[in-house]
């Protein structure tokens, strides 16, 4: 599948704060690509980049081998900024027109009716609702028929009808086969769309993936957990296996001939189990066991 | 690239036009205050400039006779003027385009004939070029000259102070320009400083825009956009000159309707003027946009420097009425070049000739303010 998207060692510091710090990214054409990473991970700093808005310290981006900083690279991108980058002086029909023009494109229709907007055209963007915006924030980026869209945390203070509305539009898009690079921090919102994703923080990517690939990663599971009928202790464990009373756990991913050690202790000692459970992982663990549980401001 | 900086234009002026309140504010600020000041100008259609001390005094002499030299090197003693020896032709340049306010000529012979004249002789002529319009500069001036001229030629004839009586010559008036036209006007020059007192403001709030739509991310999304950054920064400069423009176009339409203000210069060098003074300050407010960090900080220094520009570029009392040094200093200053423009195409009545320099003065400050913005102008919001 050819690659659309190559960005390739990105750093970015303000003063002594290194933003971003090689960052390096490659997404297929067709391909929808999840950023995930926690509040100042470094995502909006990268995108920034990626989409030529910021120059970076070092690094490069191309789009389809021609560099960002050429008009050519930035007629194939249709970028939704994390804000409401809309005048909300003036109607959506005239906020498209203008964006419009900046890419040599006169109409807009199609990419009214993908957002639903097609019916509130005329009105001023200010007496919208924050769902609407947002989806006019987006529709704004397919007014050129972009390559591949970008967007910065598109869904942020909307309600769930606008944020459905927003992902039917956008996996329609994804059904067409329009490349997405998507950034969020709402999991389900990467687990729904995206097949590929990475995830960032301290301005670098910590894992890249599919979300099985994610999931299987060392250190990504939770473990098993055997309860017994008694909580006397069980001798002969094998190393990193616990006992918390009457429960045992294993960590990490099923690992058979670690779980028949265990077993046979059992048995060897006459224990009777009462359960045997397998921790189910989802993206929330993985992404909270790779970028940790302390909050960020 | 003209496309986008057309739809700029137009997206700018349909945000200027969505809210009508702040548009018809835009007009109606310059127009009330310029109303009022030229109410209260009254029929000052004659009020003339007051500067005591060192008025200057363009001499041209053309006589050779010691009485005449010592007549003007008493002039430059008196304390109440600055005499400048000058050419007849410079002096008449200078009065038309109201750098000075009167003029006189020692003609060839005239010590002599004055002296006779004294003795009973006929009397020669003085002549004299002025600026109708500053009655009580030619006032102070005309006085020491005539005390001067007579003190000195009693002097020489009779070795004292005269007595009194006849002047032993003629005053011989003229001026440089049309009387009926070149007359002060209060009224005019309330709406030259206040239509440009008014586009320096509308500066200031095309700047406040432009740092708000970097605060909201749109120059973030235009930046991803492959128009180039100096061409959406010219989009923005147009299109705040453009309202620039329908602003001055508002008030002067006031002023003629209402006040009966005329353009009695050149009709082409007005519209250079406006249109070269909506120009600046068009780059004007990318100047500010520029150079400002936030919002907040950029308004109260903006407007701080919009009163400046407009008080000492004589937008709320004529430069001519201002110390010579600070005449001298606010030739800095956009708004003086533009006031003055005015001014001179109204009721100075100058000819095309004379708007040249100033609009070409100003296109400079627009072209300056532009060249300095556009590089410094962060376009990165991070």
């Amino acid at each position: 599948m050819p690659v659309v998207l190559i960005a390739r060692g990105l750093k970015k510091a303000y003063g002594d704060h290194l933003a971003v710090n090689d960052v390096s990214i490659e997404i297929n054409r067709g391909e929808s690509f999840g950023l995930l990473g926690p509040n100042g991970a470094g995502k909006s700093t990268t995108i920034s980049m990626i989409v030529g808005g910021l120059a970076p310290d070092s690094g490069s981006v191309t789009i389809d081998g021609i560099p960002i900083s050429q008009p050519g690279a930035k007629q194939k991108i249709g970028y939704v900024p994390q804000e409401l980058a809309l005048y909300d002086d003036i109607s959506a029909r005239d906020n498209l027109r203008f964006f419009g023009a900046l890419y040599g494109v006169g109409g807009f229709d199609d990419a009214l009716q993908i957002v639903g907007l097609t019916e509130r055209q005329r009105d001023r963007v200010g007496t919208f609702s924050g769902g609407m915006k947002r989806r006019l924030n987006i529709a704004v980026a397919l007014l050129h028929s972009p390559e591949i869209i970008i967007l910065d945390e598109p869904t942020v203070g909307v309600d769930p009808q606008s944020r459905n509305a927003i992902f039917d539009a956008l996996e329609t898009l994804r059904s067409q086969g329009l490349t997405i690079l998507y950034t969020t921090h709402y999991m389900e919102e990467v687990e729904r769309l995206c097949s590929r994703i990475a995830v960032m923080d301290h301005g670098q990517i910590v894992a890249q993936g599919t979300l099985a690939d994610l999931k299987n990663a060392p250190g990504a599971h939770r473990g098993v957990t055997i309860q017994l009928v008694t909580a006397s202790a069980v001798d002969g464990l094998p190393p990193g296996v616990t006992q918390d009373g009457a429960t045992l756990r294993i960590p990490g991913a099923p690992n058979p001939a670690e779980l028949s050690h265990v077993l046979l202790a059992l048995h060897d000692q006459h224990r009777e189990i009462a359960g045997i459970e397998t921790e189910s992982t989802d993206l929330e663990d993985v992404f909270l066991q790779l970028t940790g549980r302390a909050l960020r401001d | 690239m003209l496309k986008p900086i057309l739809e700029f234009i137009r997206k700018d002026l349909l945000i200027f036009a969505s809210d009508r309140r702040a548009m018809m504010i835009s007009f109606a600020v310059p127009v009330v205050i310029a109303s009022f000041l030229a109410s209260i100008t009254g029929g000052g259609e004659t009020n003339a400039s007051n500067r005591a001390l060192h008025v200057p005094l363009l001499v041209v002499n053309e006589d050779s006779a010691p009485v005449t030299k010592q007549i003007i090197a008493d002039l430059g003693k008196d304390p109440s003027v600055k005499v400048i020896e000058t050419t007849a032709a410079d002096a008449a340049q200078q009065i038309k385009s109201g750098k000075s306010a009167y003029a006189i000529t020692f003609p060839k012979g005239f010590g002599d004939a004055a002296s006779k004249a004294l003795m009973g002789g006929s009397r020669p002529e003085l002549p004299s070029l002025s600026d109708p319009s500053r009655e009580m500069e030619i006032g102070i001036l005309r006085g020491v000259v005539i005390q001067t001229t007579v003190r000195n030629l009693s002097r020489s004839v009779f070795g004292a102070s005269p007595g009194g009586g006849q002047l032993p010559f003629v005053e011989a008036k003229s001026s440089p320009v049309s009387t009926d036209s070149q007359k002060w006007s209060g009224k005019s020059h309330a709406f030259a400083g206040m239509a440009v007192q008014g586009v320096l403001f509308l500066s200031i709030e095309a700047a406040m825009g432009l740092m708000r739509e970097r605060k909201q991310g749109i120059w973030k999304r235009l930046r991803s956009s492959p128009v180039a950054p100096g061409t959406l920064l010219v989009g923005r400069w147009l299109s705040s000159a453009i309202r620039a423009l329908a602003i001055l176009t508002v008030v002067w339409g006031v002023g003629m309707l209402a006040f009966q203000i005329r353009v009695q210069g050149s009709g082409i060098g007005f519209a250079l003027i406006c249109l070269s003074t909506a120009l600046m300050a068009g780059g004007f407010g990318l100047f500010i946009a520029a150079l400002g960090k936030t919002e907040q900080q950029s308004r109260g220094l903006a407007t701080l420097a919009v009163l400046a520009l407009s008080m000492l570029g004589g937008a709320w009392f004529p430069s001519f009425l201002m110390p010579e040094w600070v005449q001298k200093v606010t030739l800095i200053m956009p708004s003086r070049w533009a006031i003055d423009g005015f001014d001179a195409m109204t009721w100075r009545a100058n000819d095309l000739a004379a708007a040249l320099p100033i609009t070409a003065v100003l296109l400079g400050f627009a072209v300056l303010f532009t060249a300095i913005a556009i590089p410094r102008f962060r376009l990165e919001t991070e």
